[in-house]
This record gives C-alpha cells, sequence and structure tokens, in this order.
C-alpha cells in the first residue's frame, strides 16, 4: 500500500485555508521554516499563516511554479520555455506575484519575476515607467535638472566601473580622477 | 497594482534595476526619489575606529560579484572624529579605500606596515565573495593609518596595491610572500624610505621624491616606472644608496627613469666595470629633466646599455607628455649595437610629437644630437596642445604592440631589395605601414614624413613650424600618389607573387613541403588522370593523391599534387582560379597541418591530457546515465557544455577520466547509440590560454598573420572581390568553427566553400 502524501494547511491572506502537497509547498523557504521550526501546518487548526501579500490567486500560481521546478530530471531547456510562458501574465499580476514571491523568500521566483520587470521597464523613460506603474512623480523638473547635474560624477563612476579597465603605468592617475572624485 | 509596485522592497526594486542594460539603469534614477540611487547605493554606516576593519570585511562579503547591483558597492563609515572611510568596489577585483581627511592632520608624520604573508592574515569569520586583487589606498592620514593595515591584513589575495596622495606616510614597509605583483606608490611626498619584504614583486610605479628603497629579498622587476624627477627626499643621497633598487631594474623589460637618476646614481656605480647591461629593456621611457648641455649624452650613454630596445619615449619637465622617437630599420645609427631592432612609429592623435626616425640617412651621434634637441624645442612649442596625455598614451602602447609583423615586412624587404633599388624600398615600406596603420595615423604619419622633408635644416624655430606646416600640406599629395602608383602600377603583380613566396617560405618554416599544392574544386567525376593531364603543363607530377568522401567513397573534388620541382609547384598556384569542367579552382600551399584538421577534426591524444569531447547528445542526457555508458573507464569528472548566456545544454559534454586507458576504451565507443543517438567521441582541444600579456598576444597575431596570407589565397579563388584587405583585424583573430583554424570565420572556411563549390 502506498504511503498518503503528507499535507500541508495553509492560509491565505483572505483567511480561507488549502491543502497542498508539503514537498511542494517545502518549497519556499518561508513555509519550509514554519513547517520545521515551528511544526505548523500539520493540522487545518495551525495552518501556517502566509504573509498579506499573498492571494489565494497568487499562492496557485506560486504553487504552480514550485510543482513544476520540484520534479526532478527536467532539462534546463524545459525549465527555461516554463518559465518564459509562466510570467508572460499581466503587469498588475506580474507585480503582485513579485511581491508575493518575495514575501515567500522564493527567491528564483523573485529573480524571475524581476527579469520580466525589467524587461518592462528597460528602454522607457522614466515618464513611461511612472506611467506604467502609476509611480508618483516627486522629483519636480527643477530637482531633475539639478539631478542630472549632480549625477555627471556617479555616471563617470559608473563607466569606470563597467569598464574596469586596467590602468597601466600612467592610467591609473585617470581612472583615480574618476573614482575618486 | 500600485501597492504591489510600490510595496516592493527595495532589494527586489534592486534587483530589478540589476537586470536592466546599463543605459536604462541610469534612466531609472530619474523615476523618482525612492529610485534615484537605487542603482548607486551608498551603504552608511557610524562606528569606533577598532570597527572599521571589520565593516569592510562585512562589506566585501555581502557583494556579489555575479550580481554587483544588488547590495551597494559603496560605503561610507564614519569613525573617529570627521575621519571618515568611503569604500567602494569595482570591477576586476578593485576595492578602493579613500580616507578623505581634514587638513589638520595632515601634518603629523606616521609609518605604514603591510604584511601579507601567510602567518600574518587575520582570518576572519566573514568569507567574501568578492575577493580583492587590486587595492587603492587613497589619502591615508596619520589617524587612518592603523585601520589601513588592519585592513589590508585580511586581504590574502592582493595581487596588486596602489597607493596615493597618502600626505603624511614617511616610511612604508611592505611584506608579501608571493602574491603581490604589482605595486604603485604616487604622491607620497614625505616618504622617505620604502622597504620592500616581497619576492615576487614584477611592477613597480612609483613617482614623487626618490626615498630610500630596500630591497630586502632579490627580485627582479619587469616593468618598473621610476619617475624621481622631484629629485632625492634627502640631501645626503648617494650613489650606493641605490645600488639594491638598480639591481631588481636590471633585468627589467619597461623602465621609466629619469635623467638626473641615471647621472647621478646609475651611471657613477657601473662605469667602472662596464659590463653593466640592462640586457632586456624594450621600451624605455626617458625623463628628460637637465637643461644641461650634455644631457644627450646621458641618453646616449644609457642607450649604449640596452641592445634590447625598440622603442624610446622622451618627455621633459615638468609636463606629462611624451616625445615618440622610433627608428627606422634601415640603417641602424651608429650608437646603437646592430642587433637593435626599431619599429616604424604609429602615431596616436594628438600628443605625442614625433622625435622623427629618419631612417634615409645614416645619422652619427652629433646629429642625432641635434636632432633630438630640436625635436624636443618643437615639442615644447606643441605642449599647449596636449589636453590628456596618460590616455592617448595607453593607444600609443596599444598601437605599438603587433611586433610579429616587423617580421613579415624584414621578408617583404629583403625580397624587395633584390628587385628593387633601397632607395625606393625605403619608400615603399612606409606606404606599406601605412596602409595597414588606421587612418587616424595616417594624417600624422604624413607629416613625418614631412618632418623627413623638412629635416634639411634641423633647427626649428617656432616661425619656420608655421612656414613648415604649409610645406606639410604640399607634401600630403605626394605619399599618396606614391602609394596609388604602388598599387595601380605593376606594384600588384610583384606584391601577388612575393605573397606566394612569403607563403611558402611560411610553409618551409613549419615543415611543409613546397613542392606540393592544395587543389580544390575539381569536378566530381574527374579521374586521378584527368587531373593529371590538367597539370601537366606546369610541370612533371609525381604525385596525386585524391580525397574521397569517407561514407560513399567517391571523389571529393580536392586533390593534393605533388610536383617535382618547387617552381613547377609555383605555376601550379599561379593558375588558382582557373577554369576546370566548369567550376573554379582553388589552389593554394599544401600545409601538412591542414590535411588532418580539414579531412576530419579530431585532435590527436595528448599525453596527460585525459579529457574526451563527447558530442551529439540527447537533450535529457543525465550525468548518471553518461557514467554507464562509460562503465568501464575511470572517470574523475564530467562537465556538460552550456550555453553561456542561457544556461542550457548544449548537447555536449567533456568527460575526464583518470588514466590514459580509459581515455582509449572511451575512443573506441565513439558512434555508439545512446538515447538513440550515435555519439560522436574524440579527444578535446585543451584550452588555449587568453593572450594576456603582451609576449603572447604577439605570438597569437603572428599565427594570426601567417593563417591569413594563406586565408587570403583562398578566397582570391573563390571570388576576386574579397581581396586580402577584407581580412580584417577582427577576422585574423576569429576561429573558424569549421576547421578550427585561426583566420576566417565559419563561412570563409575552406572546407565548406569547397563543398558548396562542388556540390554546385
Amino acid at each position: 500500500m502506498k504511503m498518503m502524501k503528507p499535507y500541508v494547511w495553509l492560509q491565505t491572506s483572505d483567511d480561507s485555508i488549502q491543502q497542498v502537497e508539503q514537498e511542494i509547498a517545502m518549497f519556499c523557504p518561508l513555509i519550509c521554516q514554519e513547517i520545521i521550526q515551528k511544526g505548523m501546518g500539520s493540522s487545518k487548526n495551525c495552518a501556517i499563516c502566509l504573509p498579506q501579500q499573498v492571494s489565494p490567486a497568487m499562492l496557485s500560481l506560486i504553487l504552480d511554479y514550485c510543482r513544476f521546478h520540484q520534479v526532478p530530471g527536467r532539462s534546463n531547456k524545459e525549465r527555461k520555455s516554463y518559465d518564459e510562458k509562466f510570467v508572460r501574465i499581466d503587469t498588475e499580476r506580474l507585480c503582485e506575484l513579485t511581491s508575493a514571491a518575495d514575501s515567500l523568500q522564493l527567491k528564483p521566483l523573485v529573480d524571475l519575476t524581476s527579469r520580466a520587470l525589467a524587461r518592462i521597464i528597460e528602454g522607457k523613460t522614466p515618464e513611461e515607467i511612472r506611467d506604467i506603474f502609476h509611480l508618483p512623480d516627486d522629483l519636480t523638473e527643477n530637482v531633475e535638472v539639478e539631478e542630472e547635474h549632480v549625477d555627471d560624477r556617479s555616471v563617470d563612476d559608473l563607466l569606470s566601473f563597467i569598464n574596469g579597465n586596467d590602468g597601466g603605468k600612467l592610467n591609473i592617475l585617470t581612472i583615480l580622477i574618476f573614482v575618486f572624485t | 497594482m500600485e501597492d504591489f509596485f510600490s510595496n516592493l522592497p527595495d532589494e527586489v526594486l534592486r534587483s530589478i534595476v540589476s537586470f536592466l542594460p546599463k543605459e536604462s539603469t541610469l534612466q531609472t534614477s530619474l523615476i523618482s526619489t525612492r529610485w534615484r540611487d537605487l542603482w548607486n547605493q551608498v551603504l552608511v554606516r557610524h562606528g569606533t575606529t577598532q570597527d572599521v576593519a571589520a565593516a569592510v570585511a562585512q562589506f566585501l562579503a555581502r557583494f556579489e560579484d555575479h550580481d554587483p547591483l544588488k547590495h551597494p558597492r559603496k560605503l561610507q563609515f564614519h569613525f573617529a572624529q570627521h575621519t571618515a572611510l568611503f569604500a567602494s568596489i569595482a570591477a576586476d577585483n578593485k576595492l578602493l579605500l579613500d580616507f578623505p581627511g581634514e587638513n589638520k592632520h595632515l601634518e603629523r608624520n606616521y609609518e605604514l606596515q603591510f604584511i601579507l604573508t601567510k602567518d600574518h592574515i587575520t582570518h576572519h569569520t566573514f568569507h567574501p565573495t568578492f575577493i580583492v586583487k587590486t587595492l587603492y589606498l587613497k589619502a591615508v592620514s596619520h589617524l587612518a593609518s592603523s585601520v589601513a593595515s588592519s585592513i589590508v591584513s585580511t586581504l590574502e589575495q592582493l595581487e596588486k596595491l596602489v597607493i596615493v596622495e597618502c600626505i603624511g606616510l614617511q616610511s612604508l614597509c611592505i611584506e608579501s610572500e608571493s602574491k603581490l605583483q604589482k605595486l604603485t606608490v604616487l604622491d607620497c611626498p614625505q616618504l622617505k624610505f620604502l622597504h620592500l619584504r616581497t619576492s615576487k614583486l614584477k611592477n613597480l610605479t612609483y613617482s614623487g621624491p626618490l626615498p630610500r628603497i630596500w630591497p630586502e629579498s632579490h627580485f627582479n622587476l619587469s616593468h618598473a616606472m621610476l619617475d624621481f624627477r622631484q629629485g632625492p627626499s634627502c640631501s645626503d643621497f648617494k650613489a650606493q644608496d641605490f645600488n639594491q633598487t638598480l639591481l631588481t631594474i636590471k633585468n627589467c623589460e619597461t623602465l621609466t627613469l629619469c635623467e638626473w637618476t641615471f647621472e647621478t646614481l646609475i651611471w657613477p656605480s657601473i662605469s667602472p666595470t662596464g659590463n653593466f647591461i640592462f640586457y632586456n629593456i624594450r621600451e624605455l621611457w626617458w625623463i628628460h629633466n637637465h637643461k644641461a648641455e650634455n644631457s644627450m649624452d646621458v641618453l646616449v650613454s644609457f642607450l649604449k646599455l640596452c641592445p634590447a630596445l625598440e622603442q624610446l619615449f622622451v618627455t621633459d619637465q615638468p609636463s606629462n607628455s611624451w616625445a615618440f622617437r622610433s627608428p627606422q630599420e634601415e640603417k641602424p645609427f651608429s650608437i646603437y649595437p646592430p642587433s637593435l631592432r626599431r619599429r616604424l612609429l604609429r602615431l596616436p592623435q594628438n600628443p605625442f610629437v614625433p622625435i622623427t626616425g629618419a631612417g634615409k640617412m645614416v645619422l652619427s651621434n652629433k646629429k642625432l644630437k641635434l636632432k633630438l634637441r630640436a625635436e624636443l624645442a618643437q615639442q615644447q612649442n606643441n605642449i599647449s596642445e596636449v589636453p590628456s596625455s596618460s590616455n592617448s598614451l595607453k593607444s600609443l602602447l596599444d598601437a605599438a604592440t603587433p611586433t610579429p609583423r616587423l617580421s613579415k615586412r624584414d621578408k617583404h624587404r629583403k625580397l624587395r631589395s633584390s628587385e628593387h633599388p633601397p632607395k625606393e624600398a625605403n619608400k615603399e615600406t612606409e606606404t606599406e605601414t601605412e596602409g595597414s596603420a588606421n587612418k587616424k595615423n595616417k594624417k600624422r604619419k604624413r607629416k613625418v614624413e614631412g618632418d623627413d622633408v623638412a629635416n634639411g635644416a634641423p633647427d626649428n624655430t617656432p616661425q619656420k613650424n608655421s612656414k613648415k606646416k604649409k610645406k606639410l600640406k604640399k607634401n600630403k599629395k605626394k605619399p599618396k600618389t606614391a602609394e596609388d602608383n604602388g598599387s595601380n602600377g605593376g606594384g600588384e603583380v610583384p606584391e601577388a607573387t612575393e605573397l606566394t613566396k612569403t607563403n611558402t617560405a611560411t610553409s618551409q618554416d613549419n615543415g611543409d613541403v613546397p613542392t606540393k599544392v592544395y587543389v580544390g574544386g575539381i569536378p566530381y567525376y574527374s579521374t586521378e588522370d584527368d587531373i593529371r593531364s590538367y597539370f601537366e603543363s606546369c610541370g612533371t607530377i609525381t604525385e596525386v593523391d585524391c580525397m574521397y568522401f569517407p561514407e560513399s567513397g567517391k571523389f571529393r573534388g580536392i586533390a593534393i599534387i605533388s610536383f617535382k620541382t618547387e617552381a613547377a609547384a609555383k605555376r601550379a598556384l599561379a593558375l588558382d582560379g582557373a577554369d576546370m569542367g566548369g567550376l573554379f579552382l582553388k589552389i593554394q600551399p599544401y600545409k601538412a597541418t591542414r590535411a588532418n584538421k580539414t579531412s576530419d577534426f579530431a585532435p590527436e591524444i595528448l599525453e596527460g591530457y585525459n579529457r574526451v569531447y563527447v558530442g551529439n547528445l540527447s537533450w535529457d542526457i543525465t550525468e548518471e546515465e553518461l557514467r554507464k555508458f562509460f562503465n568501464n573507464c575511470e572517470i574523475t569528472s564530467i562537465r556538460f557544455g552550456m550555453d553561456k548566456e542561457t544556461g542550457e545544454f548544449r548537447g555536449y559534454a567533456h568527460v575526464d577520466f583518470g588514466d590514459s586507458q580509459s581515455l582509449k576504451t572511451a575512443l573506441t565507443l565513439d558512434q555508439n547509440v545512446l538515447f538513440g543517438r550515435p555519439v560522436r567521441i574524440s579527444c578535446a582541444v585543451p584550452l588555449i590560454k587568453k593572450p594576456g600579456t603582451r609576449k603572447s598576444s604577439t605570438v597569437d597575431e603572428a599565427n594570426g598573420d601567417k593563417s591569413t596570407s594563406s586565408g587570403s589565397g583562398k578566397m582570391n579563388g573563390a571570388d576576386g572581390d574579397k581581396s586580402s584587405s577584407t581580412v580584417s583585424g577582427k577576422m585574423k583573430r576569429r576561429t573558424c568553427y569549421e576547421c578550427g583554424e585561426k583566420g576566417h570565420g565559419f563561412l570563409e572556411c575552406p572546407k565548406k566553400q569547397t563543398g558548396a563549390a562542388t556540390t554546385t
């Protein structure tokens, strides 16, 4: 007779409780910690309270992700293409997912979603980015101009950081001028 | 969603930023106040002097090399009163420590002692992911000296130490067993004593007043910059105090030296013996700070000690600009030893004023002196238009690297000198190098040539200078027409034959047979007799070796023809591109190694290198299954080939075996089926070290040169339009995927082309 798969009980932000296979839930470091350290989740009465950011919809998404990646023996190619499809959701849900994954300390998923968000941001002007994410524009025009000026040095800094050219001989001087100012 | 995105912790936002390309990263700083510093956050901490070392260690431990923007790479640590440490991490394992201090502490003198030997390294609990290899210490003051020492003592892997603007630093002791290779000390005006207890130091850069240097153990520097133009740090400095240092710089390859240092410190201690020679100096940077009458004699007497010198740069006080003299090959100056190899000058855009190497005349000692003086005078006039010297210094250094060209040019020259009168040959080499130099340099070089013309009157007063410029403009056209004549007139034909000559010459060097030629693009239906009769006109054929497809055994359109004489082979080479049965033949000198490589790329077994390449693997292969496949062999490790960017498995693996027996058994498994695919197993190609040092890169380029010369020969046959001029420097470095040869890309691969030619 086969052993019944162990389950854990999870309580999401809207107080609903659901049963999840333990080995999948254990994929999230936060849940893993709760189970091992506090012995939570073994019954409905002592369900693991998930952080505020995790809604039932997000939980099911995250569990899907865990379920796929928890299976051993998948090729990198498969994982990659799954991940790619997985983050093909609208920006709003992507943000929600990022926040939920972060609260569950699920680092690979945070990386995945951050990468997706970065792809959205990439190549856009600050104005457009503000529009997409409804961010307040708390840098007034004047400040912005000033800011640009102040950042001049930092641009050099970044450039020298990126290039990181190994200055031979006298070039050290130039690098120092770049970096130390 | 507004909430979700805005509520993301900084850490996540930073990781988002870290995924952005660098340009967009900067853009994000303009989104809002919160985003402003995300990309470039500074960690600000306060603490006591005792905490600093630990804070820096922790700061290094948190930093992730792979994801440099995730954690701040800048630390600002305030300790003591009005004292702060700015630490920042830069690429290439650099750590920069700046202690911008208050002026009132500056007058206090202090000592620094850095001990980097294993016993003294204080091990800390943090294991930094970021290993500091280069440390910049700036403005260490009396207050921060203990902090600096304690930080340095934790850096086990330090290879390069740079100390800058440490005012008040009086004595510096550096002790390192083996790791430390480079030491740079700049602008530490109070430094009087430098104690080096290092055995592996290769690179010493020093700028400032000459301190007493005490190299305790013997070591040889390969690059030394001793810029003591500010004079000795104490008045009672004697020549014998410098002897120890002199020994360390004796085997330098690159040396920067002040005139007075040589005159007052080196010359007195070496002149009696007369056999103290700097055998290895290739590059000399001469700081000419005496205005004395005999200053040129000093330089000349030093040059006599440098038999291997290739480049000489001259500057004078106080600016940092360098004049660059690089004499030409033909007529060695009488003062130089005859072995002196000299190079045509390649100039960067602006700041370097050439001391023109007038190659066309033999210069006596006296004339050289006049010349140098004149150039220096001219240089002083030009100094005003010098923007930044160090930048172009580098470009100059870069430009100076390709030595092997010289040897090739030598060959050309030898060939030419037999055909042309020497004067013309001289001109031609000039135009030739002009062609190879990039456009920016061109202009400059013409100027140099112009200078050559104007050199009849060596005393260049500023007024004459302007006149000369006019002259220059006129002269500009001259070399161009000369060049045109060279390429349009009969120049092309001899050049082509010369190319083949050099080819055969190089192939001889490789141990190849000059009487053999490779012929590709023969129609498939041809028989050996057909080929024989086709090439009979060139000379007696001793052997025709036809190539066949391994699978079908049919003729594959390639034959190696051996002629009885070299001349016959050359005549056959002239047939390159000729028509045979409707196809264009490709004929080129036969290379012994090529046959192996073109037939099937299978590297030979190298002793002690028990690694095989396993290709054509299934995507679903796991390490266990691969181990099972090689169950009779002793496997030490398996590495799957991953795509560098996506991290995907690429269908091949490298397997290391414990012994050569296992390797041989593994090779017998070639083409066995694993997961429904025939596995390809062959010896792995040992990793070729990247050209890091100057020497290896030049060797590399030499190889590149060779293969391009043969490659261009090939291309002439395939399509005449693609002449050798299209083979850019980039191409030279590229390695072909098809045959593994350097000098051409995958598309131009001769193997592929013959395949294509024969199928059409």
